[in-house]
């Protein structure tokens, strides 16, 4: 969900929720380039372009002005070479003048004196004219007859005087006039020429100078304004895209820091790049996204919380004593019947309040005077309908940021459980009488069953006497015998009867020392039919040192029966093998005697376990299922135990063990299976 | 109920009256005692042979089988009971005539038996009469 930057070539990737599209606006360029960049290192960037670009206008400034500087040397050194061959020249002309001039007022004396002088002033001048010449920029030696003209000049000048000289002290004044008007005009018409040509020269440069400096004013007026504009053009462009590289995205994280602020989850601050700015956005994103998982994880944990009270019938409360400000959830609310949000008060409370219950309401608010720890009510309300509900009520104290003593607890409406507990107890105690109804029922139809075996050996018997008795002779032996068997039958099927009254007669437990063994055969004689219509094969095991045990002689036999017809249930859908029962008593753990009925029916699991003696329970689609619910009430009533095991091979084992000490047995009332359970609600 | 196993050897001639001319042999398969005791007295007085047997395994062990002329068979045993017995019979080509008596009233098994051929079905008690129309029934038909 946040946007990514990858440091190879960069991708915007779209993000869900955005609805910020003003990073298209961005052109895709600049942005590029720039973000790969942190901030620092941008902001170093631009400034460096800029120094960069003023450094480049200076750079073309000096050079222009380097260019005029060698101009003007140039010039310069071509002045001094005019300069010195006009002193040259001026000095040659003041020469030949005053040398015209000695001649031509015959002075000897003069011209031995100034000659020499005059000639080094030359000297001097040439040595002057070859320095500066050898000054000049190679370009410049264009015309080199310069140079050896002058040369030329100095080193015939010394013989030339020494000629003259040597003429004048002769006193040959005519030849030296006419030897320096010979040699005056050639050299002076040289000499000029030379100055000419440096003068040439000169102006040459002068012009050259001119038209260069000319071009470089020019130039520098370009050059600075440009630069100047130029810079401050990339500074500006630069400055603003730095400037909005750095403030969008800004702008982008205000944008949606103010969009948390308001609760927008959804929103995501789009972020390309990998400088700074890149990352605190995408930590921003990652943010809003824990933040949004954050606010749905507690949204759903207040549904849940919110249901759970709903299905538990539970309401929250806060109590703040001392303002005596109360708070309650919706489920709360509902309980009492109120519109939800009504402002709540102890009053409103008490006019819910079952008027018996009332004190109790005081009893609390005397509590939270006191600063009680914790405290805990059942009562009743009484709606205005007139029903009634039970309410189970716990609180516990709390002190609230600025230490004040606060009440927080919750409240449970039991009436559901309350009603159900007592339809559960009605039901109960109607069942069990059903139960010995019904197994009456059964019981009278095996019993019927019973009696006539007994009763068809009589018809059989007595029809044998007679026939017996009219043979001719007689068989007297016979009909005796079948009398005797007559009679022997007739008791057996008056002992049927009389058990059963005795079996369905008693209501009370009347404890007495009865025989297991003896009971056991009872019932089992009772079952017989039973047994034989379901094809089991019955075995029975009755331990001959079987003490008496001090019992309800009917409520025994009823278990032992209950266990019987169980173990025949469970075989009644065995096919693959023999369905056999095996009945078995015999002494246990020294002082107790077990009575064992082992199936090899269908057994039962682990989880079954537990609910076989649930009352209720049932496996068979006719039963009632409280048989042995009930079965294990008598025994622990006897202070015995029933149980149950599965066997080895298939089917399972209920045994029951009973002390056989003469015991005190517990007031059927008070420990039969139709009283209320104790217990906490 | 204790299971008897017996070892039922097979003699036409009765001690009881020691009579010469051949009496049909009827064997009584019943686990109930009192009809082993009572039943074959009043067969012996009808003037049959009479064998009790206490267990369908019992009487198919004995060597009774072939000599029975009628079968009298009570429907409600542990292991083999009477109509499982019947199949047995049939399965081995025993042409017996049963007649079932028992003293469970259930019309369907009633019919069931009747289909897979039995002869009669007496509910216990029974008169005297109504078992020796049975049993001439069954003798004179096979």
């Amino acid at each position: 969900m946040n946007s990514t930057s990858e440091s190879g070539p960069r991708q915007i990737i779209e993000t869900s929720g955005g609805t910020h599209s003003s990073r298209r606006k961005q052109s895709a360029g600049e942005s590029v380039h720039l973000r790969r960049f942190n901030i620092g290192p941008r902001l170093s960037l631009c400034f460096l372009v800029i120094v960069v670009l003023m450094l480049a206008g200076y750079g073309l400034l000096l050079w222009q002005f380097h260019l005029v500087r060698i101009r003007d040397a140039r010039s310069s050194a071509v002045g001094q070479e005019l300069i010195a061959v006009s002193q040259f020249q001026t000095d040659f002309f003041r020469l030949t003048a005053r040398l015209d001039e000695l001649a031509k007022y015959d002075d000897l004396e003069g011209l031995k004196k100034e000659a020499q002088p005059l000639s080094d002033v030359l000297q001097r001048d040439v040595n002057h004219i070859r320095k500066v010449i050898s000054r000049l920029p190679p370009d410049l030696h264009s015309d080199r007859t310069i140079l050896p003209t002058i040369e030329a000049i100095r080193s015939t000048l010394p013989s030339q005087l020494e000629r003259v000289t040597a003429l004048a002290e002769a006193a040959d004044w005519e030849a030296v006039r006419l030897r320096l008007a010979n040699e005056k005009k050639p050299l002076e018409t040289e000499v000029s020429a030379l100055v000419r040509a440096v003068e040439q020269q000169v102006s040459t440069e002068l012009a050259a100078q001119l038209m260069e400096t000319t071009r470089s004013q020019q130039r520098i007026l370009i050059i600075v304004p440009s630069t100047a504009l130029l810079a401050l053009a990339v500074a500006a462009f630069l400055g603003l895209v730095v400037m909005r590289s750095i403030t969008r995205p800004l702008g982008r994280l205000i944008a949606g820091s103010k969009a948390l602020a308001q609760g927008d989850f959804s929103h995501r601050v789009p972020m390309e790049g990998n400088d700074e700015l890149a990352m605190l956005g995408e930590v921003f994103n990652d943010m809003i996204v824990r933040l949004q998982g954050l606010y749905r994880d507690v949204r759903r944990s207040e549904a849940f919380l919110a249901e759970g009270q709903n299905l538990a019938r539970i309401g929250n409360f806060s109590w703040l004593v001392a303002t005596d400000e109360i708070k309650w959830s919706e489920q709360l609310y509902r309980i009492f019947e109120f519109e939800p949000g009504v402002p709540v008060s102890l009053d409103l409370i008490g006019s819910r309040v079952h008027p018996e219950d009332l004190h109790l309401l005081n009893n609390m608010v005397e509590k939270a005077r006191h600063a009680a720890d914790k405290y805990e009510y059942e009562h009743r309300l009484l709606m205005p309908d007139g029903s009634i509900k039970h309410l189970h009520l716990i609180a516990h104290a709390n002190r609230d940021r600025e230490g004040r003593l606060e009440y927080i607890g919750a409240v449970q409406d039991m009436t559901q459980r309350r009603v159900s507990e007592q339809a559960l107890e009605r039901a109960r105690s109607e069942l069990a009488k059903v139960a010995r109804v019904t197994s009456l029922g059964v019981l009278t139809a095996s019993i019927a069953h019973e009696i006539n075996q007994p009763l068809s050996g009589i018809i059989t018997n007595a029809s044998t006497c007679l026939r017996m008795l009219s043979a001719d002779p007689p068989n007297i032996d016979g009909a005796r015998e079948t009398a005797r068997r007559t009679i022997r039958d007739g008791n057996r099927t008056a002992d049927v009867i009389a058990r059963l009254r005795t079996l369905y007669s008693k209501k009370d437990t009347q404890p007495e020392l009865m025989d297991l063994n003896e009971a056991t055969r009872e019932t089992i004689s009772l079952s017989v039919t039973d047994l034989q219509r379901n094809r089991v094969i019955l075995r029975h095991e009755l331990a001959d040192d079987l003490p008496p045990v001090n019992a309800d002689r009917v409520q025994l036999q009823q278990v032992i029966l209950n266990l019987l017809r169980n173990a025949l249930d469970a075989m009644s859908t065995v096919e693959d093998r023999p369905r056999e029962m095996l009945i078995r008593t015999e002494r246990s753990d020294g002082d107790r005697v077990r009575v064992s009925v082992k199936d090899s029916g269908v057994g039962f699991t682990t989880q079954g376990a537990d609910k076989l003696f649930e009352a209720f329970y049932t496996t068979k689609n006719d039963g009632m299922g409280i048989g042995l619910s009930i079965s294990r009430s008598i025994i622990e009533a006897h202070h015995g135990h029933l149980w149950a095991t599965p066997n080895d091979g298939p089917g399972a084992t209920f045994s029951f063990a009973i002390p056989c000490e003469p015991q005190r047995l517990a007031d059927p009332q008070t420990h039969s299976p139709t009283n209320p359970a104790t217990g906490s609600a | 109920m204790d299971t008897l196993h017996g070892v039922a050897h097979c003699s036409v001639m009765e001690f009881s009256g020691g009579v010469a001319p051949e009496r049909a042999l009827v064997s009584v398969v019943d686990d109930d005692e009192s009809v082993r005791e009572s039943l074959p007295d009043l067969l012996r007085e009808f003037g049959f042979a009479a064998r009790a047997f206490s267990s369908a395994e019992e009487f198919l062990s004995s060597d009774c089988v072939g000599q029975t002329r009628c079968l009298i068979l009570d429907l409600v045993m542990p292991a083999m009971n009477g109509l499982d017995l019947q199949q047995e019979l049939k399965s081995r080509g025993k042409k017996i005539p049963i007649t079932f008596i028992t003293a469970q009233k259930d019309e369907d098994i009633h019919q069931q038996a009747l289909n897979e051929g039995a002869v009669d079905f007496l509910y216990k008690p029974f008169s005297d009469t109504a078992s020796l129309d049975a049993l001439n029934v069954a003798v004179s038909a096979n």
